[in-house]
């Protein structure tokens, strides 16, 4: 076939698809009708992030009869990589109420420098403000700042949940009765699976695109998904697909910038002009349509972002502003945090601010995806953990109050979760992949400062475990938790049901949507 | 640089003239004697000056320093044909050439990339020198083929049939003017046959990192197998000879030579290569040699299928701790350049025991399980079998995943098989530690392969895919040798890899036939020898799927890193010198680029995880790649490098190739308002510290600008006003002469007309009186076209 010259004659590919999510037939009205505006933030812990050293089991076994769950067989699996059990009180750490690290420290120091002691020095109970209820876990005492969050109220932790078709147990798995995801140690399988949130280990499409497939919203420029982590499964619908930003948020053509300067006209004209040409292949087609749309939709999108807020005054425990990591002297740390998250969180608060201040140009329920990479530690963990831990710890604390700070905290939820857990075994100097793990949930709308869902037997080889490595079984599925943000975002129980097709087989009543819900997650809107 | 492209042309015109000319009235080459005029010609062009009169006599000797031997060959073909043709040819039959007119004053130019189309209608305009304002009259003169026409402007217009013969047609134009009648000397035009001038593109877009003009002429001299055939030849450094060449080193040798270069007292110290932190530079150093192999080594398709199979085998300074030892990732790539054309099997034990994959995946220092281990580590288990050989699905012997009872396709190995295999994988450590598994002692060996200590090791029974593994081995633990055998011997291994490869040089979507082809050379090269990298390479390009008719659904996207070293290429990119390092030691020759993962989205060894830049399968949303029934498991087709494709990085590619431009007009004497002449400020924080050089594309804007009115010494190359015979002011033909070049380097003369009228209309919006303006119109050009959708793809 002679080159160039017979795709013209494919009206498939001349049709194209927006690259924001233009339908390609005619935009069915939508039946959501939003005054308000809401949106979600889904932050994947990639590599599989060691739960349980994150949220240290303190339960105290004797005294919950061998239930399993507790420090006694937590620390018989994690053998030398068990954080101490030595709780600490966040009350000590605060002045006029709020952290205060630059004069009292940090809660972890005291045990030198080593990222190690650091690193299993103690925890922080987690309990709600002035309550001494105790839910059998306690916070890296890293993290000080999340179990902050959790006490003022902002932050909920659903534990032992993860990659779920159905709920199973040990004894179904070992009759072989289980329906278990596919690869279910494999990060690529499972990152997939949690992304489609179905059962179809090759769905094109993810959860939160098909949301917004069926919340039916008109196509402008800041659409319904937001990916910070490029393009992304869990945001692609059959109508839609993400918009993919990044963290600095310069969306300029430096040829082209739109402005009137004749130069820049001439460049534009020329990229263009070069748009219009069909290519050879449905590769440089579909790289043509999406470019065309592309330079239209930047000159919109680049104007609002230039008049985002900034967080000038403002004052995190450091005393330093929302959104600047510390240094060493103020973190007492062996080496920086560096939190890839941190700047993806502030890019986010700034793109929500805009969005929900221009709803001509931004649908108003919206997707919001990050991704904190690393978290993979078969070996080293207790050098890598601990900058991992404390750089998430301190950017969620910064995107709640740098929320708070732009009176959308109650607009805005966060979800936290890993493509897979950890093994509660470690393998000398790290651990293995996992399955079940805890979830975050933060937001001005989360019934913030309680922990919801099961605590799971940790013994080696017991009723919890998938086999006798510690992978242990996840009783809450990550969809029943993203289902019921989804819901809060004002999504019906019909359309939860196509968009979490695997939803309806953790109804406790039967044909009650609602029922497989995490109860009482959110507040009532 | 042009020689072999013409070479190959007389040789076609020779041959099609020994054929009788097929009823054509064709001038070319119609006796013997213009046949030798027309060697001559060619010879004289291609500046070989002696061979006029070494054509009858042994030519070998001659040009043996000239040019490579392969064009030797073809040069003395061409010499035997034309001793035939002149035996043959002794009666001419043809009608006879009209008497020569003489040129007069008259000179006659036509754009150096300028050429016939067989198949396709194309004008050539003639420019004409010496035409004073008089009017005048151009009409084609002697004998020429049918197809060929002139206007009274003197624009050659053609319309070739198919089934002409590629050739050099020699033209002479008649100019009737007021004071008398000219006729031009032969105009030397080549007709080519654009499927062969695009298939050679091809093969470099799926083979190199970058069409350039002497490659392409490469191709067109040699063949598509020949050329192959040469690249698979060529040595590895270690059997090089030792010509101080880029391709006698490897790229730790030259990472290590750089590295000394800039901080002798830091590397003087072998040691310090080593030490964490101090060694943030080092990984500028490591691309520096990646970018000289790539700019500049001639074993551009070892290079290559490397970094395919490097994406495979996924190693990743973006990592700790290697981000500050990338003199262990340097070292890890040079094994996927010896082994991407080498034997798979001798690869999979080495990358196990390399250094740096034990410590990207974790099996350094496996220890076997004991009290305070519960169980070996499982990362690199999982991912040898995963990713880099068997796959996760049971394949059938076809290449198609067998399926269960219920439809389910039927997983290939279970966690059993991987903890298993992670216990095969206990005792292996660094040589030198000094306690088993710890990183980063000094004294510790980090670049050669990882030894066995049997007190780590788990020597209790092992099976795997339900063999029991024999503990007898001699490659670094006892039962890794015979567990390796089991996976390269596994019936899905081969198509792994084949389907693999093909997706990175040829097409995303290859069928399953076609994988099946490359995956049986893969299993037996022809000589019953399994895993045979360059056999099975050579097949994956010669398949009638990578060379046969183009089709839409087929070829790839091509990702930011290959647009990016396509253009460095073809525009034959320089370092910037006088940089001056760390220590301040003057740098010269030293490509530094730092971070290109981060404006290109993705870089050789930066992966972000050990699942490369993008999935195999990664397909796009929307007709026609994905049916709009978004879940079912219909028709589908992948789209690998579309991953990323995205707003943000699409932007970045922009304005990374615009800073590329830019930066290189400011880093040479070109542009007398951005002359950064202070080259001692640079340092290894300026980037970049390379510039594509734009004296080959001004050199042909400039001729094209200069041709009429310089005998009287009254033009002036600003002097935007002279028109020539075609009505077309200097700086249209300088823009037209350009985008000539364009159209053949970059589209096989094939660029669409949109396309060049896009480029013209924004070259000519630039004042060319102004300071820098043509090099400015020729930068506005490559940026342009190096972001345009049509450079994206491989076809």
């Amino acid at each position: 076939m002679k080159r160039r010259h017979f795709l013209a004659s494919s009206a498939a590919l001349a049709s194209g698809v927006h690259p924001f999510g233009n339908k390609l037939i005619a935009q069915p009205s939508s039946h959501y009708q939003f005054n308000d505006y809401r949106a979600m933030v889904v932050v994947l812990l990639g590599g599989g992030n060691d739960a349980y050293n994150m949220l240290v089991p303190i339960g105290d076994e004797t005294a919950t009869a061998q239930s399993g769950s507790g420090y006694g067989s937590y620390s018989q699996a994690r053998k030398d990589l068990s954080v101490k059990n030595n709780a600490i009180d966040l009350d000590s750490f605060r002045s006029d109420g709020r952290l205060d690290f630059a004069s009292m420290g940090n809660p972890y120091t005291g045990s030198g420098f080593a990222n190690e002691n650091v690193y299993l020095h103690g925890h922080i109970p987690l309990a709600a403000k002035g309550s001494n209820a105790n839910t059998g876990l306690g916070f890296n005492s890293l993290m000080p700042e999340l179990a902050d969050l959790y006490q003022d109220g902002s932050l909920a932790v659903v534990s032992n949940s993860g990659a779920l078709i159905e709920p199973v147990t040990r004894n179904m798995i070992d009759r072989n009765t289980a329906k278990l995801p596919n690869f279910l140690f494999a990060h690529d399988h499972q990152t997939a699976f949690l992304s489609s949130a179905d059962a179809v280990a090759n769905s094109r499409t993810g959860w939160a695109g098909r949301m917004a497939d069926s919340l039916g919203l008109p196509t402008k420029p800041m659409p319904v998904g937001v990916s910070f982590a490029g393009v992304s499964k869990m945001l692609t619908g059959i109508d839609t697909r993400p918009l993919v930003l990044g963290k600095s948020l310069n969306i300029e053509f430096s040829a082209a910038n739109g402005s009137a300067a004749p130069e820049h006209i001439m460049r534009r004209e020329m990229l263009l002009a070069l748009s219009g040409q069909s290519g050879d292949t449905i590769f440089g087609e579909r790289i043509r349509n999406q470019q065309a749309q592309q330079y239209d939709d930047v000159l919109t999108l680049n104007s609002a972002f230039r008049r985002a807020p900034n967080f000038s005054g403002t004052q995190d425990p450091y005393g330093n502003e929302y959104f600047k990591s510390p240094n060493t002297a103020q973190t007492q740390l062996a080496s920086p945090v560096t939190s890839s998250l941190m700047g993806q969180l502030e890019a986010i608060a700034k793109a929500i601010a805009v969005a929900a201040e221009n709803p001509e140009s931004a649908n108003q329920r919206q997707v919001y995806f990050a991704v904190m990479p690393d978290f993979d530690t078969h070996s080293g963990q207790a050098d890598r953990h601990v900058k991992l831990l404390r750089g998430l710890s301190l950017s969620l604390w910064h995107f709640q109050k740098g929320l708070e700070h732009l009176g959308l905290s109650n607009n805005v939820t966060t979800s936290v979760f890993s493509e897979m857990g950890r093994s509660l075994t470690c393998n000398y100097d790290g651990t293995d992949h996992g399955w079940g793990a805890h979830q975050l949930v933060m937001g001005g709308a989360v019934n913030g400062g309680q922990r919801i869902g099961d605590l799971a037997d940790l013994r080696v080889g017991g009723a919890g475990d998938h086999s006798s490595k510690g992978r242990v079984i996840p009783s809450t599925s990550v969809d029943q938790i993203h289902a019921s943000i989804a819901n809060w975002m004002g999504l019906s129980d019909q359309d939860l049901a196509s968009v979490f097709p695997l939803l309806k087989n953790f109804q406790t009543e039967n044909n009650q949507m609602s029922s497989a819900l995490v109860n009482g997650l959110m507040q009532a809107s | 640089m042009l020689r072999s492209f013409l070479i190959i042309f007389t040789f076609a015109a020779v041959a099609s003239c020994g054929g009788g000319g097929g009823g054509s009235k064709d001038n070319v080459a119609s006796t013997a004697e213009d046949v030798v005029v027309s060697v001559v010609d060619v010879v004289d062009k291609i500046e070989i000056e002696d061979i006029v009169v070494e054509v009858v006599e042994p030519v070998e000797e001659v040009v043996e320093e000239v040019v490579p031997e392969e064009v030797v060959e073809v040069i003395v073909e061409v010499v035997e044909e034309v001793e035939e043709v002149v035996e043959e040819v002794v009666e001419p039959t043809l009608p006879e050439e009209p008497e020569d007119l003489g040129a007069g004053n008259l000179t006659f130019h036509t754009s150096e990339f300028a050429a016939f189309i067989i198949g396709e209608s194309s004008n050539i305009p003639v420019t004409i020198s010496g035409l004073e304002g008089q009017s005048f009259k151009v009409s084609l003169f002697g004998l020429y083929p049918d197809w060929l026409t002139v206007d009274e402007k003197g624009t050659l217009q053609a319309n070739a049939p198919v089934g002409e013969s590629p050739r050099l047609l020699n033209i002479k134009l008649r100019v009737d003017m007021e004071d008398g009648s000219y006729s031009s000397p032969f105009i030397n035009l080549p007709l080519i046959d654009q499927a062969t001038l695009q298939d050679a593109h091809r093969l470099l877009r799926q083979a190199t990192f970058g069409v350039t003009e002497e490659s392409l002429q490469e191709v067109l001299v040699l063949g598509v197998e020949g050329w192959i055939d040469q690249q698979l030849a060529m040595p590895l450094p270690e059997d090089h000879s030792a010509d101080g060449s880029i391709d006698a080193k490897t790229h730790l040798q030259r990472m290590e030579e750089i590295a000394y270069e800039a901080q002798p007292s830091w590397y003087g110290k072998p040691d310090h290569r080593f030490v964490a932190n101090q060694n943030y530079l080092a990984k500028y150093y490591q691309d520096a040699a990646m970018l000289e192999k790539i700019f500049d080594g001639k074993d551009q398709l070892r290079q290559r299928a490397a970094y395919a199979l490097s994406q495979q085998w996924v190693v990743s300074a973006n990592s700790i701790p290697l981000s500050t030892l990338t003199f262990m990732v340097a070292d890890y790539y040079d094994l996927m350049v010896k082994y991407s054309l080498g034997d798979y099997r001798q690869m999979m034990a080495d990358v196990t025991l390399s250094p740096a994959m034990g410590l990207y995946l974790s099996h350094q220092g496996n220890r076997a399980a004991s009290d305070s281990v519960a169980r070996p580590d499982e990362n690199y288990a999982r991912e040898l079998q995963q990713l880099f050989t068997i796959g996760v699905y049971q394949l059938d012997e076809n290449g198609q995943a067998i399926v269960d009872g219920n439809g389910q396709p039927v997983p290939s190995y279970t966690q059993q098989d991987v903890e298993e295999m992670a216990r095969v994988l206990t005792g292996l450590d660094l040589v030198k530690n000094k306690s088993f598994g710890s990183v980063g002692d000094r004294e510790t060996d980090y670049l050669v392969p990882m030894e066995f200590n049997s007190a780590f090791y788990d020597s209790n029974p092992k099976t795997l895919y339900g063999v029991t593994l024999n503990e007898s081995g001699t490659t670094g633990t006892p039962s890794l040798d015979h567990a390796l055998d089991l996976m390269f011997e596994h019936n899905n291994t081969a198509f792994v890899i084949a389907r693999h490869m093909i997706q990175r040089m040829v097409s995303s979507n290859p069928t399953q036939e076609y994988v099946g082809r490359v995956a049986a050379v893969f299993n037996d090269d022809g000589t019953g020898k399994r895993g045979n990298m360059a056999a099975m390479i050579r097949a994956l390009l010669l398949d009638e799927e990578a060379r046969g008719p183009i089709d839409s659904h087929k070829g790839k996207a091509q990702e930011p890193a290959l647009l990016f070293t396509g253009l460095a290429r073809a525009f034959n990119v320089k370092p910037r010198d006088g940089w001056r390092s760390p220590e301040n030691k003057e740098m010269n020759g030293v490509y530094i680029y730092r971070d290109p993962q981060v404006e290109y989205g993705h870089w050789p060894l930066r992966s972000g995880s050990v699942f490369n830049f993008y999935q195999d399968d990664y397909i796009p949303m929307g007709a026609p790649f994905s049916e709009v029934d978004g879940v079912s498991q219909g028709e589908s087709l992948a789209a690998p490098e579309l991953q990323l494709f995205d707003f943000t990085q699409n932007i970045d590619f922009h304005n990374a190739i615009y800073n590329l431009v830019r930066r290189s007009v400011q880093a040479s004497d070109l542009y007398a308002g951005g002359f950064e002449n202070a080259n001692s400020k640079l340092t290894v924080n300026s980037i970049p510290l390379l510039a594509i050089d734009y004296e080959r594309v001004l050199g042909i804007f400039e001729a094209a600008m200069d041709l009429e009115e310089q005998a009287d010494g009254s033009y002036s190359l600003r002097d935007s006003t002279s028109r020539d015979n075609n009505g077309r002011t200097p700086k249209e033909r300088g823009i037209d002469a350009v985008l000539e070049y364009f159209d053949y380097l970059f589209y096989a003369k094939n660029m669409p007309e949109n396309y060049r009228l896009a480029l013209k209309s924004a070259m000519h919006e630039i004042e060319i009186g102004t300071e820098g303006g043509i090099v400015k119109m020729v930068y506005t050009a490559i940026y342009g076209l190096s972001v345009s959708s049509m450079m994206r793809e491989q076809y």
